[in-house]
């Protein structure tokens, strides 16, 4: 028989006797080893198969202990010599779960020799089988493949945990955007969209299968398409985002005409992946109360330099001239006149910057009679430099909710804006019934002159600040009592209506929602 | 570090303050609290901040929450599968102590890519004896102590652990006196 030599040549003139092991040294080379005599019955074994077998004793017949099944038909010792070498698989009989693989091989002396490990999936079964990783020999993998598949095992279970988890964050961060009014599309590294939230395909009018058809370019040369003619010059905005030099969070104001018109923040962030996250913020209506602002206080600063021109010219005459006592007299009167009109000017735009602030908040509503309202609000504004009078008319028994002061205000404000506006005098005219509108109930009061009236044009703007029908200034007025009653009304949860025609007259109509009965 | 490590920490965290605690710590530490995968290698760096957060939001020295580790990872591991790799260690602290280079041989074996540390007994008296720890971390000498408290108490051992030299160039073992309690 050739051999390999230690130096691994396969040299013909030197047979090397193949190694021996002592007894203990084969023991522990084979722990689970199966030694039987001609009879097929037991001889001796290795200490972890009798741990795993204690059933397994000298003397009993391998039939006894063992079924095997592989290969067949091994019933004489001949025929086990046949198969030397060959893989052989035993299963334990009776309860025992032990399984045995390995190989038969033909000792010196004709004995048979079974050099078996069990088979032995997880580490539980290995509990099972009463045995430890010490019971296997060293060179032997099977409690090491335990431990990888024990661990193999975690990982899949962490795997399918960290999934479960990204999917529940996932649904979160879903419900959370799609909670928003805010738009928020998301594009990949390779530029292709992956999401989109109901909010940015509503600004946009995109449905959301349409979306997934565009990547970021197509994306952005949709967007330029809506924009509003001038801003079309930069046709692709969040290309001018995506630059270098760009600040993405502080990011861009764009105007769209379609699908309507609106004015959008659109800022942006690079995510840690390469992809591109852009957020869009519907900015219309903020952006009309600055430009409001911005008008207002424009106005406001005119309005108050037509009286103080006024009056500083009356003043400076003084100063420089002399004048006769009477004409002295009118003068003084003037910047007397001019003065109150700031004052009260000054007034009610702090009432109008105080009424917003408050927005609602401070109202003491409370169920008041409407009768005593508007007899309150009549006698309020008692003129003795005319003729002209308040007709009362109907007056419905009603309650209604509201702040007592603040509502008479309101009334107050319309009814002398009535006789400002009748320079040739004729009655006003005050009356009030019942109706209802959007499930509620209101007292609708109506307040009618025969003045001037208004244009329809006219009638549009009645409610600016600052707005004034009669542009000569023969009327006495700051342009904005109409709308402080029309704020105070609307702080209720009423509204106020106005129907005019020049040179007819005007009606007002106060609708104030009644008190629960 | 090995996932399983991270995955330990996060379980010690959840038994003490919950959900809730885990995702602050993961907050503190700028770590995703998704999960690790115990066979994932993670940087070493993500551990050493995750115990850092840990220290503050509980407010605990770090080697506090080292040692609270070490000692927790012997019950963990136990209950995460490896029960009859910790039951193969030894029937008592000191034989387990022994056996543990060839146990940690067992799991270098199995995953070659993971740095394990090394230990080595030797014995001063019956109950008394030295424990020699290197590894190419640092800074994990408290969790070392925790550890072996922990293993006392899996052996039912009343013991004392010291930490009496610390890993230095001229070393490049910790070492630390363990003493058994006689009740």
């Amino acid at each position: 028989m050739s051999a390999i030599d230690a130096s691994g040549t396969n040299d013909h003139a030197f047979s090397v006797m193949p190694p021996s092991l002592s007894g203990q040294a084969f023991t522990r080379a084979f722990p689970f080893y199966l030694q039987l005599d001609r009879q097929l019955r037991v001889v001796s074994m290795g200490p972890s198969l009798l741990k795993a077998y204690p059933a397994a004793q000298t003397g009993l017949a391998l039939s006894d202990l063992f079924r095997v099944t592989r290969p067949l038909t091994l019933s004489t010792i001949e025929s086990w010599h046949a198969h030397a070498g060959e893989l052989i698989l035993l299963r334990g009989l009776g309860s025992t779960p032990l399984n045995l693989r390995g190989c038969a091989e033909v000792s010196d002396d004709g004995n048979l020799l079974l050099l078996v490990t069990p088979v032995v999936n997880s580490l539980a079964e290995q509990r099972q089988l009463g045995l430890d990783p010490n019971d296997f020999p060293k060179h032997d993998t099977t409690s090491d493949s335990l431990l990888l598949a024990q661990t193999t095992h975690m990982a899949t279970m962490d795997a399918k945990r960290m999934s479960e988890r990204l999917s529940a964050r996932t649904a979160q961060m879903n419900s959370i955007l799609e909670l928003s009014d805010n738009g928020a599309v998301y594009f990949g590294a390779d530029a292709t969209l992956r999401y989109t939230n109901t909010a940015l395909r509503q600004i946009l009018e995109m449905g959301e299968a349409e979306a997934f058809d565009l990547d970021i370019g197509a994306f952005d040369a949709r967007l330029g398409t809506l924009l509003r003619p001038s801003d079309q010059s930069d046709s692709q905005p969040l290309s001018r985002l995506m630059a270098p030099t760009q600040d993405g969070v502080a990011g861009i104001r764009i105007e769209l005409v379609k699908p309507r018109v609106a004015v959008i923040h659109v800022k942006s962030a690079r995510t840690q992946e390469g992809g591109w996250v852009f957020y869009f913020r519907d900015i219309t209506h903020e952006d009309a109360v600055d430009r409001m602002k911005s008008e207002f206080l424009a106005a406001a600063a005119h309005e108050l330099r037509t009286p103080m021109v006024s009056v500083l010219g009356f003043i400076e005459l003084l100063i420089a001239r002399k004048f006769s006592d009477e004409r002295r007299a009118d003068m003084l009167g003037i910047i007397h006149r001019q003065s109150n009109l700031m004052v009260k000017m000054i007034n009610e735009l702090l009432d109008l910057a105080r009424i917003e602030s408050e927005r609602g908040l401070e109202l003491q509503v409370a169920a008041h009679p409407l009768n005593v309202i508007l007899d309150n609000t009549v006698k309020g504004l008692m003129r003795r430099d005319t003729d002209s009078q308040v007709i009362m008319g109907d007056i419905p028994h009603a309650l209604v909710m509201v702040d007592l002061e603040k509502i008479q205000k309101a009334v107050g404000n319309v009814l002398s804006n009535a006789f400002k506006y009748s320079p040739g005098g004729g009655d006003v005219t005050l009356a009030a019934r019942l109706d209802a509108a959007e499930d509620a109930e209101f007292a609708v009061i109506e307040i009618t002159d025969r003045g001037i009236g208004m244009t329809p044009s006219q009638l549009t703007r009645a409610f600016e600040r600052f707005y004034r029908v009669d542009a000569s200034g023969k009327v006495p007025g700051t342009g904005l009592g109409l709308s402080i009653a029309k704020e105070l009304t609307e702080m209720h949860r009423g509204r106020i209506e106005l129907s005019s025609e020049a040179g007819e007259g005007t009606t007002a109509r106060f609708w104030l929602p009644l008190a629960p009965h | 570090m090995y996932g399983l490590v991270n995955r330990a920490v996060e379980q010690l965290v959840v038994s003490l303050k919950g959900e809730p605690g885990w995702r602050g710590v993961c907050a503190h530490a700028g770590v995703s609290s998704d999960g690790f995968v115990a066979t994932e290698i993670y940087d070493d760096k993500l551990t050493f901040d995750l115990v850092n957060a840990v220290s503050v939001r509980m407010g605990l020295p770090v080697e506090t929450v080292l040692e609270a580790f070490g000692e927790y990872w012997i019950t963990y591991t136990a209950a995460e599968g490896y029960e009859s790799i910790m039951d193969s260690g030894g029937n008592n602290l000191r034989e387990f102590l022994g056996n543990l280079n060839s146990m940690h041989g067992r799991v270098e074996a199995t995953f070659a890519h993971l740095s394990i540390p090394q230990f080595r007994v030797e014995d001063i008296s019956p109950n008394e004896y030295h424990l020699f720890y290197r590894s190419t971390r640092d800074g994990l000498a408290p969790m070392v102590i925790g550890l072996v408290k922990g293993l006392g108490k899996r052996f039912d051992q009343a013991i004392e652990v010291r930490h009496n030299h610390a890993k230095a160039i001229v070393s490049e073992e910790d070492i630390f006196l363990v003493r058994h309690v006689c009740d």
